[in-house]
């Protein structure tokens, strides 16, 4: 299946990224052809805009070459930040976009790993077009999954919480037992979740945080 | 009984009840009622709201004694152009410029009460000290305004966009003293504002005279070993993210804990369906001590503290503390006490967590050091003593 994940990408190496990489992990793992579209600059087979209407349109356009098309949710993407006067008229515009795009292109997937990340609220009739316009939307929690119906309007059969990609082992040798001060106990907290976070970017641990 | 002696304070908490949770609301409170029990002759000025989410008045206008204090309560008056504060405020947050009107009207936009500010013009003579707190309220920023070189503030100053506002930078510089809870507040003052005479005072925690865990677990029907988060269920507390996280440490690490919730929240927050997590509400003052007791350990995931009374309170209780290394309070208290565990993110989150269930008797040790850190430091008479110096070098001049 000709998969298109829409997203952050490295480089940078931040979070956001990550998450994409997690997406396309997934999705290769279970034997997709995954092509990227990310910002201009990133290690992305497919660059242009992924943000606002002009994302929305950029989406459309090359999307319904794709079987599937994932669009992963972060701070400023696929929504626009914007502040003052503009704010409200801007996120009209967005989740129209994208409510349209979302629902002109073939089995579309919001991938949401924290909905505290989308600037304004969740809400809102304008939000409803947006989540609505997916046939199937990620959460990595069931505080997301629960955000989602409540505030966002989504219906439970539409929504799937994302288990960790399997492969990667946590991190989690020895015991505990010989830390008995907080400055030896942290010592090792860091440690193993260096250990984690180093699993986390090779897609054995979905965060949701 | 008061000893005319002492002298007259008024204290002007934006909210004040045995109910109000917050912590500013709370060590005014306490401070008001131990300066009292010390011979001060101690009367509060604050509003009739008991909710911080809606501000509406609750509580009847007039005058009472509540505890040796006296108590009088005025009405608030609504806000105006709530959306339009709402912008201003998200731009506050976002760090976009703000102009002087815009910052006033910020200010006035969440409530005013102008008749505890005229009663204040009128009455200021009587008193010996005005006390203000927290920084950011319109009770704090005016009333600052009618006797500066008699008010103290405790501003609760944390490192937030809101304190790097002009229209609040009197409030830490034109006044005759400050109290701060803890030295990385202290130090973040000095980085906003050139500041008067000040103290750091701590605030201090009453020590409960005995702990029923196991019948708070059975009132509750808690079955599980659980963490605490006591406070306000609010995003600015970390509260989202606490519930993200706590999740991962679920499906990841397979942690054998629940996650218990008391204090309050918005109405119409999403509640879990997980079973996993427990919201309890509001509880009286004992039962919190009991649920201190009872839990495996307490969490504070918020970056805005100025003091932390929870963590304090955790400590009495025996109970170990994961805070947020995001707070140099919380890291502050955590480095000094050796006596709780700080987090950056969710691994390291999900790794204390490993660390409590793989070995509480290790855990343990660590809750006895944060307990013999409180009793050191911030039992209510060491930080009374400390008021009362800085009142005495107010109302009398530098010994």
């Amino acid at each position: 299946m000709r998969t298109l994940v829409v997203g952050s990408y490295p480089p940078p190496a931040q979070r956001d990224a990550y998450r994409t990489l997690e997406t396309v992990h997934r999705l290769g793992a279970r034997g997709d052809a995954v092509d990227v579209l990310s910002s201009p600059g990133s290690a992305s087979e497919l660059e242009g805009a992924i943000v606002g209407p002009r994302g929305a349109w950029s989406v459309l356009r090359r999307g319904r070459a794709y079987d599937a098309v994932y669009v992963q949710v972060e701070p400023n993407m696929p929504l626009r930040t914007v502040h003052g006067r503009r704010a409200r008229v801007a996120r009209l515009v967005d989740c129209l976009a994208w409510g349209i795009a979302l629902r002109l292109v073939r089995d579309a997937t919001l991938v949401v790993p924290d909905p505290n990340v989308v600037h304004r609220a969740l809400g809102g009739r304008t939000g409803r077009f947006l989540w609505s316009g997916a046939d199937r939307v990620f959460v990595a929690s069931e505080y997301g999954r629960r955000r989602l119906i409540e505030e966002g309007g989504v219906p439970d059969a539409r929504i799937e919480l994302a288990g960790p990609v399997p492969g990667v082992e946590r991190h989690d040798d020895g015991d505990w037992s010989g830390l008995t001060d907080a400055a030896a106990v942290m010592a090792e907290v860091h440690r193993r979740a260096s250990a984690d976070r180093r699993a986390a970017r090779r897609g054995g641990l979905e965060t949701g945080v | 009984m008061t000893n005319p002696t002492r002298g007259r304070l008024a204290f002007v908490p934006p909210r004040y009840g045995a109910e109000i949770v917050g912590g500013s609301e709370a060590v005014m409170r306490e401070a008001a009622q131990g300066l009292a029990s010390r011979g001060w002759d101690v009367e509060i000025l604050t509003t009739c709201a008991r909710d911080h989410y809606t501000w509406a008045n609750e509580y009847p206008a007039g005058t009472t004694t509540e505890d040796d204090v006296v108590v009088h309560r005025f009405p608030v008056e609504r806000p105006r152009a709530k959306r339009s504060r709402a912008r201003v405020d998200e731009r506050i947050v976002a760090g976009d410029p703000i102009s002087a009107k815009q910052q006033r009207a910020w200010l006035d936009g969440l409530f005013r009460v102008p008749e505890l500010f005229n009663r204040l013009v009128v009455t200021a003579d009587r008193y010996d000290a005005v006390i203000l707190s927290p920084y950011l309220f319109w009770t704090t920023v005016t009333a600052a305004t009618v006797a500066p070189d008699r008010t103290v503030v405790m501003p609760c100053l944390h490192d937030e966009p809101y304190a790097y506002l002009d229209v609040l930078r009197p409030v830490l510089a034109d006044v005759a003293r400050l109290w701060f809870l803890s030295e990385p507040e202290h130090q973040l003052a000095h980085r906003i504002a050139h500041l008067p005479a000040h103290d750091v005072t701590g605030a201090g925690v009453h020590v409960p005279e005995q702990y029923r865990p196991e019948k708070f677990r059975e009132r509750h029907h808690l079955e599980r070993p659980f963490i605490l988060f006591a406070g306000r269920r609010e995003r600015g507390k970390g509260w989202d993210w606490l519930g993200n996280a706590f999740h991962f440490a679920i499906q990841q690490y397979d942690v054998p804990f629940d996650l218990v919730a008391i204090g309050v929240g918005p109405a119409g927050a999403p509640v879990d369906t997980s079973g996993r997590v427990h919201v309890l509400g509001y509880l009286d003052h004992d039962e919190v001590a009991d649920a201190f007791a009872a839990a495996t350990a307490y969490i504070q995931p918020s970056t805005n503290e100025s003091f932390s009374r929870t963590i304090m309170e955790s400590w009495l209780a025996g109970t170990p503390v994961l805070a947020s290394m995001g707070s140099e309070v919380l890291q502050w208290h955590c480095d000094r006490s050796g006596g709780g565990l700080t987090f950056g993110d969710e691994f390291d989150l999900a790794q204390c967590l490993s660390f409590l269930a793989a070995a509480p008797a290790n855990a343990d040790l660590l809750a006895r050091a944060g307990r013999e850190y409180v009793l050191a430091n911030y039992r209510w008479d060491v930080v009374l003593d400390a008021m009362e110096a800085s009142l005495r070098e107010l109302t009398c001049g530098p010994s």
